[in-house]
């Protein structure tokens, strides 16, 4: 709703995903389906921005687990950043932490994909 | 049924020479509760009319309010002005302001969170291109139902902020001033709008929509004093119930008695101020009831076993020209007057205790729609023998003594200095029984046929009953066995003692029907069965010609035509019907309790609005009759900083009511900051496995929370009635497969291990219970 609408930052060569407010079981339905077509834009960097998201549960995990299987295929690359401590927890005891690329914010995401 | 007079609405636009047109003609039968003509004139007016928007979302809002919802939306779907943007005309036009009232009342219907962030979105769109307060202030008020406090906070103090520029404080604008005023925490001046609101109230009935809105503000986490509901208390019932005069009194009670009589009830009234009462109006202590009642302002129902000009002649004629000067007197000065049978007396006790049965009811029934339950006021004489229709039919079978008010005629009686032997109430004269066969009974009757059979080829016909076979595989061993069943094609007719009995059957016929598709067995369409149920007084007897045993008499003519006009797939019942089975099923709660046992509800009886029946039986007030469920609004009780009980519904969304109370809980008491989110994430999780394995229908369930707060842990149990379902038994979560092999599942319920100290499933009886426990070091985090 009100606090999940697109807010995103598309600019030449990268998407700013900006996930707002809390990713539970009812916002992730829509998440995944903007995640998915930002994943077909021909920009090759998507870069989640965490820094407004005040949790995430596993339905959040599953739209960005959707989302990166498609990115390996679509070859775009796809940098979370910004994270919380509860964020960071939820990635950290799924094990997602190990199987995607996590930046502290998003300028150094940028910066080390320039 | 708006609980409050409705906000005003631009006239319709359909009037060209001062006739009423389609829109108006429906606009009024929705307001009269003619839900069913309300949505013939809408439909049939669609045809002709120039722009149909209005007409179609008038027919989508008597299709929501007769129970089918799914074809409401078909209805507003079809309508333009859903689907295109609503724009600054359309916003505050006829069309736009309906659009907005249906999708909240399809939500409210539905409980489907995808309803709620369609009505929402109809709101907002509104308030931000039309900037009215009533769009801005249910902005807010949906907002907070979503579970998003701080949204709802910040759209409440706009809608507040533009409702200082609108002057007009209607009773639903001082109702929603309060209820923004709550959500933005300024109590006072929610006190200021809902002393005005209340004290404005003309009707001692209308306190239910203020009080049922503060009740849900408060199960949605905003903080409502509890002398703000007061404000609003639920209007005192009651079921009056007199002694009939004998035959042989004729001139009535000897005056002594009657006046000490007439003084007594009077006091009783007095003392208990009743709002509303249902009863009789026999010669006798019932009309000194009535015309007390009316003294004392309360809104009086009279509802009559009878024909009224059958009943006046039997019950009040033969004791003398005063009474039938009462009797003329109260009849004119009631709210209402019902007759349970249209038709004469025909004799016999059959009726009189049926009439009993249905005031009982009707009255629970007005009850159960305004929160509160009747007292039983009755004058009695322990002399007497209990017989039907006798105010012994009420007292024997009430179940709750502290409802129960009892004048005693003996004392009375003693006290006037009157002799009493034993006062008995009076038959009607019994002369017009007829003789032999032509004995009436009670009985519950159940018509159903199958919605387009008759269209069906004579090659489709061995598919269809292949297909019925299958239904009744499907009917289950425990239906309720008829007194009688008959069948003509595809119609069904069964015959019950009970209305209990009568609805546990067409209900498991409904169900085994809608649980099997006609298509499957190559028929063309999905068959629907329409349902209709009625009671009443019926003779029964044998057909002389053909042998074969009968039912007959007005009661089953009225029960055949309820039924065409039913909704395909729902169960359908005249007010009659529903008034015993409310009466039945409180007699038969008052049973079990007093046993020891606990009483689960079997039926939801939902008013649906009333329908003009064909053939001339005029019209008839028509309820969905459906198996009952839990309802979870309201059920919540929280004691900061120890203990919160709450029931949720089977919605995915619930998860975030129970975050925004969990966090109310825990405010009080010093906790590690992690530990409302941990909760929070655990709730997701929790509801949402819930929600996803316990059930495996679409219909309604209900989810018992409770959590304690102990020195150093939580404590959260869980309990659901579906399927066993242990989610610690579910697959592990392979935490280290690389992004290639990793599924989705099994996350939630790893993650709740994970985060919390212990999490334990059992399952207890038909129960699941889930119990999961946080715990934290006493000092600091």
């Amino acid at each position: 709703m009100s606090e999940h609408q697109s807010s995103d930052i598309v600019e030449d060569g990268h998407i700013i995903v900006r996930v707002i407010g809390k990713l539970d079981v009812i916002a992730a339905k829509e998440f995944e389906a903007r995640l998915s077509a930002h994943i077909e834009s021909p920009q090759p960097l998507i870069v989640l921005d965490f820094s407004e998201c005040d949790y995430i549960s596993s339905a959040g995990l599953r739209g960005i687990l959707i989302a990166a299987k498609k990115s390996q295929t679509a070859k775009t690359t796809l940098v979370l950043a910004g994270m919380n401590k509860m964020v960071r927890q939820v990635f950290r005891v799924s094990g997602f932490d190990r199987m995607l690329d996590i930046e502290p914010d998003v300028a150094t995401a940028l910066a080390n994909q320039a | 049924m708006p609980p409050l007079p409705s906000e005003t609405v631009p006239a319709p636009s359909d009037r060209p020479n001062g006739e009423i047109g389609p829109a108006e003609a429906a606009q009024k039968a929705l307001s009269d509760g003619r839900t069913f003509a309300a949505y013939d004139i809408a439909s049939t007016g669609l045809d002709s009319a120039a722009n149909p928007d209005e007409l179609r979302l008038l027919a989508a809002m008597a299709l929501v309010r007769s129970g089918a919802v799914d074809a409401a939306r078909e209805q507003i779907e079809r309508a333009s002005i859903a689907s295109k943007a609503i724009d600054p005309a359309s916003a505050r036009s006829r069309e736009g302001i309906l659009l907005a009232e249906l999708m909240e009342e399809i939500w409210q219907a539905s409980g489907q969170p995808a309803d709620l962030d369609q009505a929402l979105a109809v709101r907002l769109r509104k308030a931000e291109v039309g900037g009215h307060f009533v769009d801005m202030a249910h902005a807010a008020l949906l907002t907070l139902a979503q579970g998003e406090t701080a949204d709802a906070w910040d759209l409440a103090k706009k809608a507040l902020d533009r409702a200082a520029e609108e002057p007009d404080k209607t009773p639903n604008r001082l109702l929603d001033l309060a209820a923004l005023s709550l959500i933005v925490g300024e109590e006072e001046t929610a006190k200021g709008y809902l002393t005005r609101l209340a004290a404005g109230l003309s009707d001692k009935t209308l306190t239910r929509a203020p009080r049922r809105q503060l009740e849900s503000l408060k199960s949605q986490g905003v903080a409502v004093d509890q002398n703000l509901i007061e404000l609003f208390p639920p209007p005192t019932l009651v079921v009056y119930a007199g002694v009939r005069l004998r035959q042989e009194d004729s001139g009535g009670f000897p005056p002594a008695l009657r006046l000490s009589l007439s003084k007594s009830i009077d006091g009783a009234i007095e003392k208990l101020k009743p709002t509303i009462a249902y009863g009789s109006a026999s010669a006798g202590s019932d009309l000194l009831f009535c015309e007390s009642l009316l003294k004392h302002g309360a809104e009086l129902n009279v509802i009559l076993p009878f024909q009224q000009g059958s009943f006046r002649e039997r019950l009040v004629e033969p004791y003398g020209d005063d009474w039938c000067a009462r009797f003329d007197r109260v009849i004119e000065a009631a709210s209402s007057v019902t007759e349970v049978c249209q038709e004469p007396y025909v004799g016999g006790d059959a009726i009189l205790g049926f009439g009993n049965l249905v005031i009982d009811g009707t009255a629970r029934l007005r009850g159960a729609a305004l929160s509160s339950s009747p007292y039983l006021m009755a004058v009695w004489n322990y002399l007497a023998e209990p017989s039907p229709g006798s105010p012994s039919d009420f007292i024997d079978h009430w179940g709750d003594p502290a409802r129960l008010r009892l004048i005693g005629l003996d004392e009375i009686a003693n006290e006037a200095g009157v002799e009493l032997d034993s006062l008995p109430h009076a038959q009607p004269s019994p002369e017009r029984q007829s003789d032999g066969e032509g004995k009436q009974r009670v009985a519950s009757l159940l018509f159903a046929d199958v919605v387009g059979f008759s269209l069906l080829k004579d090659d489709q016909l061995p598919r269809f009953w292949r297909f019925m076979k299958a239904v009744a595989f499907h009917l289950g061993v425990d239906i309720p066995t008829p007194r009688m069943i008959d069948s003509w094609g595809d119609a069904i007719l069964t015959v019950h003692d009970t209305a209990l009995a009568s609805a546990g059957y067409a209900v498991q016929l409904g169900t085994a029907f809608n649980a099997i598709d006609s298509r499957d067995f190559g028929l063309p369409n999905r068959l629907r069965l329409r349902i209709g149920l009625h009671a009443g007084p019926i003779y029964e007897g044998e057909h002389p010609i053909t042998g074969v045993p009968v039912i007959y008499g007005g009661n089953v003519n009225r029960a055949a035509r309820i039924e065409p006009i039913t909704v395909p797939g729902l169960v359908y019942a005249s007010e009659q019907f529903v008034a015993a089975l409310t009466a039945e099923e409180s007699e038969l709660e008052a049973a079990i309790e007093l046993g020891g046992g606990t009483y689960r509800p079997r039926f939801h009886c939902i008013y649906r609005g009333i329908a003009e029946l064909p053939k001339g039986y005029g019209t008839q007030a028509v309820y969905e009759v459906e198996p009952w469920r839990e309802r979870a609004t309201g059920a919540v009780a929280i004691e900061p900083g120890k203990r919160l009980t709450v029931t949720l519904a089977n919605e995915l969304s619930e998860h975030r009511r129970l975050a925004t109370l969990f966090r109310q809980l825990v405010e009080p008491v010093k906790v590690p900051e992690d530990v409302p989110d941990l909760f929070e994430l655990a709730f997701d999780e929790i509801i949402t496995n819930i929600c996803s394995y316990a059930w495996n229908d679409e219909a309604r369930h209900v989810i018992d929370v409770e959590i304690t707060v102990g020195d150093n842990a939580i404590r959260a149990n869980f309990s659901d009635d579906g399927v066993a379902f242990d989610p610690l038994d579910a697959a592990p979560a392979a935490v280290d497969d690389d992004i290639d092999e990793r599924v989705a599942g099994g996350l939630g319920v790893h993650l709740v291990n994970e985060m919390m100290d212990e999490v334990h499933y059992r399952r207890v009886e038909n129960a699941n219970r889930l119990t999961i426990v946080k715990k934290w070091q006493e000092h600091g985090n």
